[in-house]
């Protein structure tokens, strides 16, 4: 019966795969059985073939392989298991495999005790390769590899307002292409969607203060979130109910609990569902608990609220976020174009800039900022462990030509090449099973330490830790490295002629020192690429940290708060009065602040430098044309009248803003310096006047430029307006202390919150930590390449002192001959430096010239200095050859300690 | 050879069903499966690497033999190698059948088993 064409493509597939699977077994077994096995496996299949057809083959290969591997196992260990007395012969498929195993890894074992140190050293630094490679294995598997918790989440995606214009730029992507919505914008979009999406969600940031329940106070983290935000990212209560419409106007909201937080308040009680969650004066109703390790996609979750779009009619509020699902089958670019019209459509007037959308897909946008540095850090510390491995085999390789006399003894009694070699790979392999070890521990203390670095909210670190997937990694590279490690050395060894070897003739070797030599230049390369990368890192932080930002950093306090909360409260109480409401609580705040001791002044302005917000505003002169396209756009700032000598804002021109402005109602403005040039290159602005929108404003003054978002975009073009005049209020604080700002901050916190209780408080802190955490990434990158170029370079100066050892212990009689001839001990010095010279020259050199050509890959993260930077590099290589040079003072010593009399005795 | 088959017993699982599978006869590889299969009523059905592996150390130890291929066989496979019982075999198989047989013995007139 014939089984078809499709049949024998299959058939013919087994019986190859079978046939190479028998080399798992041991020879002698395979030779006397190999055959028929295949033959009755062949016979398997065609009745397996011609039951139930190809798709029967696949289990019956599983069990027949699988029976092989056990098979192979089997053969190897002492038969105990087909009949009784074991066999008369010694030597059979059974016995021998294993045993000369287990005598290899006792022989190893002693080989090692023997040299205590350089193994040790080879134990140590192959851990550390391992160790830090399985930990950045684990960080990148954490980060990028691992998807989101939530279902389906290749669907789900971020949803920004931009600029046209910026949106199809791919070299801004830095925060300025990815706005935040006002609540009405969200509002239309969720309500005049079509379908493209399968549900959106809103999502402001919150934090609290809990006090009073079972533990001690404490800050914690919220998101307050519209109904759609839980359908989107799937996430629904374990106990308890979801939010209702009623909820959405209650006052004070409910709120959902994480798991976390349910444990660590009320001791994980079902009985939490209708209590309550206590913050000072307010009690909000618990009404459910989140499942275990249920969060939002942006880092710790402590407890959810209820966020009601609609009710906040403000166009100028941007501080919320907005995620999507896609409906099953609808592409990002369908549900873009769709999202982008509904935002056009909703432009109110022409003072409020055209936006559209841009999607990212949430996994990408969470990773962005971890994606290239997480790549780069990872093939640095491949890079690191090539060189433990190219240390390793250096040390190997010593070890070996140092017991050139035993192998040579081995292989003279007719040990053949395949044994030596399976010894020395044994010893390979014993010390990967050490080095693995010690890997291990380095890898756990490592990820600590990563995770202990890395900047606060650096999204998905606390998922990152060893599990079995990466310890299963750090055996298997412990393993190859190992193999790799000494298969090098193993062959060259081998490669000998047994005579040379017997006689330990120490004739300079063409094959094994060079291979030795080679490796060690190869190493002091890679750790030159490494220290060079480094170079440039810590000195674009350095300039970061520098430049200067226009504004005052050490001494002033910037407080945030939840703008959209705030304006949601007051709206709520009455629609009618909620922005004059506002202003009022604000300028009381702001003087509350002022008249706080040690406090020299205070002011609101929203956005705080350095924060979020919108650039979005194109203004135009006055008293010219210019066309749509050209220009300016320009980010907007309300401010209160002391803000610039609160921020330290240089007024180069004219006057800031008084009280006064605020009460005539005039329409006036302050330029940045940068916006002023750029309306009017020649002449001063003051008294002219801008077009934005349809208002008219009135410049008064002309302020110094800001340095904004990151220290590394271009200088922002910015214009501020008193509170008030463009529907705008600004509800940050600045507060400008006399001397050190840090013991003022609970007093801070206790003066706003005097004026109403109430009010969310997201951060307090000094604008040079607030500062300091827009170069947090930088930090972070400099420090680990520092940290790995440090290794890099000890691994290779450990292989320079190896080389070096050997070559001086390789020319003892040369030595002993010269200084029985009267050469200078300096002589000696110079002899030995002038090789290990030439080892730190040749690997300096091809080390940046690696560095150069690679050098493109890293420009994006360098910040004032370039890639081929020429100080950087002519520093690193003095350092480099320092370190080698330093490295061989110590063989250097030993040669001009030599006893001539002793070398020349043994002659 | 004059070793005792006492000192064999007793048989491991795979062991004794190969023997009983050559109990007939010579057989390859592939007909001792099926015998075997046959004789477990399919609970058993070892895998060509067991299966040889079994049959290589049997025959290092006296108690299987490689033959031949019957002549009347048609040659599809050359690769094919047929062994049978030796004496010493067959009468470690004697051997273990009586010992199983006393035991089952024992375990009915305890009132256990079929009656």
């Amino acid at each position: 019966m014939s089984t078809g064409r499709r049949g024998g493509w299959w058939r013919g597939m087994g019986e190859r795969v079978y046939g190479l699977a028998l080399l798992v077994l041991p020879r002698a077994l395979r030779r006397k059985a190999g055959g028929a096995m295949a033959a009755t496996f062949r016979a398997r299949q065609e009745e397996r073939l011609r039951g139930a057809g190809p798709r029967g083959l696949p289990s019956l290969w599983v069990r027949e392989l699988g029976g092989l591997l056990v098979t192979a196992l089997r053969a190897r260990l002492p038969d105990r298991a087909t009949a009784g007395p074991p066999p008369g012969r010694t030597s059979g498929p059974a016995s021998s495999s294993l045993d000369r195993l287990v005598q290899d890894v006792r022989f190893a074992l002693r080989v090692f005790a023997r040299r205590p140190l350089p193994m040790g050293l080879a134990v140590v630094t192959f851990g550390l390769g391992v160790g830090t490679s399985t930990a950045m294995v684990s960080v990148v598997d954490a980060l990028l590899v691992r998807g989101l918790p939530y279902p389906e989440p290749g669907r789900l995606v971020s949803v920004y307002p931009t600029l046209p214009a910026w949106r199809d730029d791919p070299e801004l992507g830095t925060l300025w292409q990815r706005g935040r919505f006002s609540p009405v914008e969200f509002f239309e979009l969720e309500r005049e969607q079509e379908g493209a999406f399968e549900a959106l969600g809103a999502v402001l940031s919150e934090r609290l203060t809990l006090t009073g329940g079972v533990a001690a106070p404490e800050v914690v983290q919220g998101f307050a979130v519209s109904p759609g935000t839980l359908t989107t990212l799937g996430i629904s209560p374990a106990l308890g109910r979801a939010f209702t419409e009623d909820d959405l106007r209650a006052d004070p909201p409910p709120v959902l609990l994480s798991h976390g937080l349910w444990m660590r308040r009320f001791g994980g009680d079902p009985g939490a569902v209708g209590d309550v969650l206590r913050s000072g004066e307010r009690a909000f109703p618990v009404v459910g608990v989140l499942p275990v390790g249920s969060r939002m996609p942006w880092g710790t979750t402590d407890y959810l609220s209820p966020l009601d779009v609609s009710a906040n009619p403000s166009r100028n509020l941007h501080d919320t976020r907005a995620i999507g699902r896609l409906a099953p089958g609808v592409g990002l670019d369908r549900a873009q174009e769709e999202a982008s019209a509904i935002l056009l459509r909703n432009v109110p007037d022409a003072a409020h800039q055209q936006h559209t959308a841009f999607l990212v897909p949430l996994q990408d946008d969470l990773a962005r900022g971890a994606r290239t540095p997480a790549l780069v850090l990872m093939g640095a510390s491949l890079l690191l462990l090539a060189v433990a491995c190219g240390s390793v085999a250096a040390i190997l390789l010593g070890v070996g030509l140092d017991r050139e006399a035993e192998l040579g003894v081995r292989r003279a009694l007719g040990a053949g090449h395949g044994r030596v070699v399976a010894q020395l790979l044994t010893e390979g392999l014993v010390l990967a099973l050490g080095g693995g070890l010690v890997g291990l521990g380095v890898a756990t203390w490592t990820v600590d330490l990563l995770v202990g670095l890395a900047p606060e909210g650096f999204p998905g670190i606390e998922a990152v830790g060893l599990d079995a997937r990466t310890t299963l990694v750090a055996l298997g590279l412990s393993t190859a490295a190992a193999l790799v490690a000494a298969l090098g050395p193993a062959v060259a060894l081998v490669r000998r002629p047994v005579g040379d070897a017997l006689r330990a003739v120490r004739t300079a070797t063409p094959g094994a020192g060079r291979l030795q030599t080679g490796l060690v230049v190869g190493e002091l390369a890679l750790a030159t690429v490494l220290l060079v990368g480094s170079g440039l890192l810590v000195r674009t932080l350095r300039n970061l940290d520098a430049a200067d930002p226009g504004f005052e950093t050490e001494r002033v306090v910037a407080v945030s708060t939840s703008a959209s909360l705030l304006l949601d409260g007051l709206l709520a109480r009455d629609r009618t009065r909620a922005f004059e409401e506002l202003r009022l609580y604000v300028e009381e705040v702001v003087d509350a602040l002022a008249g706080l001791p040690g406090v020299e002044g205070a002011a609101a302005v929203s956005p705080l430098p350095l924060g979020g917000g919108r650039a979005d505003n194109r203004l135009a002169p006055a008293d010219r044309e210019v066309p749509e396209e050209e220009r300016p756009v320009a980010a907007r700032r309300a401010v209160t009248v002391r803000f610039f000598e609160t921020a330290g804002i240089e007024l180069l021109e004219g006057r800031g803003f008084t009280r006064e402005d605020a009460r005539t109602g005039d329409s006036v403005t302050v330029l940045s310096e940068g916006l002023a040039r750029a309306l009017w290159p020649a002449g001063s602005p003051v008294g002219r006047s801008v077009l934005w929108g349809t208002g008219t404003y009135r410049v008064v003054g002309v302020a110094g430029n800001v340095r904004d978002r990151e220290p590394r975009s271009p200088t922002e073009l910015a214009f501020y307006v008193p509170t008030g005049v463009t529907g705008s209020i600004p509800t940050d604080y600045l507060v400008r202390t006399a001397g050190d700002p840090r013991p003022l901050i609970p007093a801070i916190r206790e003066r706003i919150w005097s004026v109403d209780p109430d009010v969310p408080l997201l951060s307090v802190r000094t604008l040079a930590e607030h500062r300091r955490d827009t170069v947090s990434e930088e930090r972070y990158r400099a420090r680990l390449m520092l940290v790995f170029a440090i290794l890099a370079v000890l691994f290779a100066l450990t292989g320079v002192y190896g080389v070096v050892s050997r070559a001086v212990a390789r020319r003892r009689r040369e030595m002993g001959l010269r200084i029985a001839l009267g050469a200078a001990r300096s002589g000696i010095h110079a002899l030995v430096l002038r090789q290990s010279l030439w080892i730190g020259l040749s690997g300096t050199a091809l080390g940046l010239l690696l560095a150069v050509l690679a050098g493109r890959t890293v420009e994006r993260f360098l910040y004032g200095v370039e890639p081929g930077d020429p100080a950087t590099l002519l520093a690193i290589a003095l350092l480099v050859l320092g370190a080698v040079t330093a490295a061989s003072l110590g063989p250097s010593l030993k040669a001009t300690r030599v006893d001539p009399a002793e070398t020349l005795r043994a002659e | 050879m004059s070793d005792d088959p006492s000192g064999f017993l007793p048989l491991p699982d795979l062991t004794l069903h190969v023997l009983l599978a050559l109990a007939d006869g010579p057989l390859h590889g592939w007909a001792a499966i099926k015998r075997i299969e046959e004789l477990t009523r399919g609970r058993k059905s070892p895998s060509s690497g067991s299966l040889y592996l079994a049959i290589v150390r049997l025959e290092d130890r006296g108690l299987l033999e490689e033959v031949p291929p019957p002549p009347d066989v048609e040659r599809d496979d050359e690769r094919r190698r047929y062994h049978r019982l030796t004496v010493l075999g067959r009468r470690v198989l004697e051997a273990e059948t009586e010992r199983l047989a006393g035991l089952v013995e024992v375990a009915r007139r305890s009132g256990v088993g079929p009656g």
